[in-house]
């Protein structure tokens, strides 16, 4: 009897909890949906502008290119730092684990040193008489893909690494001493053997490039707007809290859809 | 292919360096806009941080919304931590660990903007009492991590035995449990403290009125002026994020809270 009754208690424990995140999250998710008057018809005006539209395209288009960037050096840079020394490793672990610590304000005004108009870059060419005029760095896509590679590149290369450890020495000397070639060795056993760590990267990087904000808006400037510096505008700006709740939607189904995609395309590939 | 590897591991870390180092450089500079390199020395920037009331005041606001967030984050995940520890064969498992994750896969902004019109418009909650909700729910999947993690690395039978001894199953777990675990609430509410603390859309869509968060004040300062004092405060919160940062690694070990 006592056990039971003990069990009983047990299993309500975690009532409390689930109540909190209940009410905040996903009743507040309804809420804010049915608070919205003649919602499926604002819902449709506001993604059908053609303004949205260019929005939309251009915050998938950046997420694409930082995952591109993120591949091209996370790959390289986890292959060699698994087969290097364990002091490196540890270099290189704290050296990407430090920014996450950063403040992201901080982090994108280090940026803007850099590629501001009196910044690093224009200075530095300047003085080597590259340049007449300064050239326009800050306030592009660029400068906005630099930031968010820098603030998302750990999230690729930590899952990477520790794909990379699990992957045997013996299977690449033995691909090699057979006669593969490096590039082939890349694609026949090192990709498909981390795939794992990559497509969980690449779903992290995606999704937060979909739905970063402080970046984007200190880097990017008004003309390269974001999903979520839209969603700032229609509310601090023009107080239209339909479209709001629209865009808000819009983000939401871009991660989610992005997270399950991944995920069961990674189970689908990695059980063949 | 040594070249191409150097190469790459110079250019990342430069990427990842860079933009924290810079802000350090010109936080002495007496140059009156953002420019490099730091011409002359000057303490200025950092009496201005002192004399803007705001950045106190947002460093104060900052550290009591962290500190009240990561102490109920790590309160409510520790019931169902415990429950899932009793029971491993529980059916739904899998279902309430996921649960628990659900706050990170529904992204910061969009959890913002719920919140604002739900928790502030609607319910009529202060901006304090919002932004504590606000960030126990960003930190809450950090802590129900480190603290499951930690308790699910106890065996089952120290507590059997302390009650197969005569102890109550109450006084058992306040006795034998939490201090056992003590390694992970310290490790857990430093990595709450820090995520909190660098949450900026939540603070900036939830802060009305007195409590202006340090993010917020930040940004709003940014929009202003263009003068180093945020490089100074800048230096000084990568200061603090380096404290913290050593002690979750001598704590939790590195990289252990992503993933």
């Amino acid at each position: 009897m006592e056990v039971k009754s003990g069990r009983v208690k047990v299993y309500l424990l975690p009532l409390p909890s689930l109540i909190f995140i209940l009410v905040f999250l996903l009743l507040s998710l309804l809420y804010v949906i049915f608070y919205t008057p003649n919602f499926l018809q604002t819902f449709i005006e506001t993604i059908a502008k053609e303004d949205f539209f260019y929005v939309f395209l251009r915050t998938i288009r950046v997420g694409l290119i930082v995952v591109f960037g993120a591949t091209l050096l996370a790959y390289p840079l986890t292959y060699y730092v698994n087969s290097s020394s364990s002091s490196v490793k540890t270099f290189f672990k704290i050296i990407v684990f430090l920014p996450l610590m950063v403040n992201p304000i901080v982090r994108s005004y280090g940026w803007i040193i850099i590629l501001g108009r009196e910044g690093l870059i224009n200075t530095l060419l300047s003085y080597l008489n590259l340049t007449v005029e300064p050239l326009r760095l800050l306030y592009t896509e660029f400068a906005m893909e630099l930031g968010l590679l820098e603030l998302f590149f750990p999230f690729m290369f930590i899952p990477l690494l520790s794909s990379m450890e699990n992957l045997s020495n013996e299977v690449i000397m033995a691909a090699k001493s057979l006669g593969a070639s490096g590039l082939r060795v890349f694609f026949n056993i090192i990709f498909p053997l981390t795939l794992k760590g990559y497509l969980t990267g690449l779903t992290v990087i995606l999704a937060g490039c979909a739905s970063a904000y402080v970046t984007p808006t200190l880097l990017g400037g008004f003309r390269n707007r974001t999903l979520s510096m839209l969603l700032y505008e229609y509310i601090e700006i023009r107080f239209d809290w339909g479209a709001a709740t629209a865009t808000a939607l819009v983000i939401l189904f871009t991660v989610i859809a992005v997270n399950l995609f991944f995920t069961k395309l990674g189970d689908y590939l990695v059980k063949r | 292919m040594k070249a191409l590897f150097f190469l790459v591991a110079s250019v990342t870390v430069c990427l990842l360096l860079g933009p924290i180092i810079m802000p350090l450089s010109i936080s002495f500079s007496s140059v009156e806009t953002i420019s490099f390199p730091p011409k002359g020395f000057t303490l200025r920037w950092f009496y201005n941080i002192f004399e803007y009331e705001t950045f106190v005041n947002g460093f104060v606001s900052s550290s009591i919304i962290a500190l009240t967030a990561s102490f109920l984050s790590i309160i409510l995940s520790l019931p169902p931590s415990y429950t899932l520890y009793r029971y491993k064969g529980f059916k739904i498992k899998g279902f309430i660990e996921n649960f628990f994750m659900l706050p990170m896969l529904i992204p910061e902004i969009v959890l913002s903007y719920l919140l604002l019109i739900f928790v502030y418009h609607t319910l009529k909650i202060t901006s304090l009492f919002s932004l504590i909700i606000g960030h126990t729910l960003i930190v809450l999947p950090y802590a129900m991590r480190v603290i499951y993690a930690s308790i699910s690395n106890l065996g089952v039978d120290i507590e059997d035995a302390a009650v197969s001894l005569g102890q109550s199953r109450v006084a058992a777990f306040f006795d034998i449990i939490l201090p056992n675990i003590k390694q992970g609430f310290v490790g857990g509410f430093l990595t709450c403290f820090m995520v909190s603390f660098n949450a900026v859309s939540i603070s900036l869509f939830l802060s009305f009125g007195e409590s202006i968060p340090l993010p917020v004040a930040m940004l709003n300062y940014l929009q202003i002026r263009y003068d180093p004092t945020i490089a100074a405060i800048s230096t000084l919160l990568v200061a603090f994020s380096a404290i913290l940062s050593i002690s979750v690694e001598r704590i939790v070990g590195l990289v252990s809270w992503v993933r």
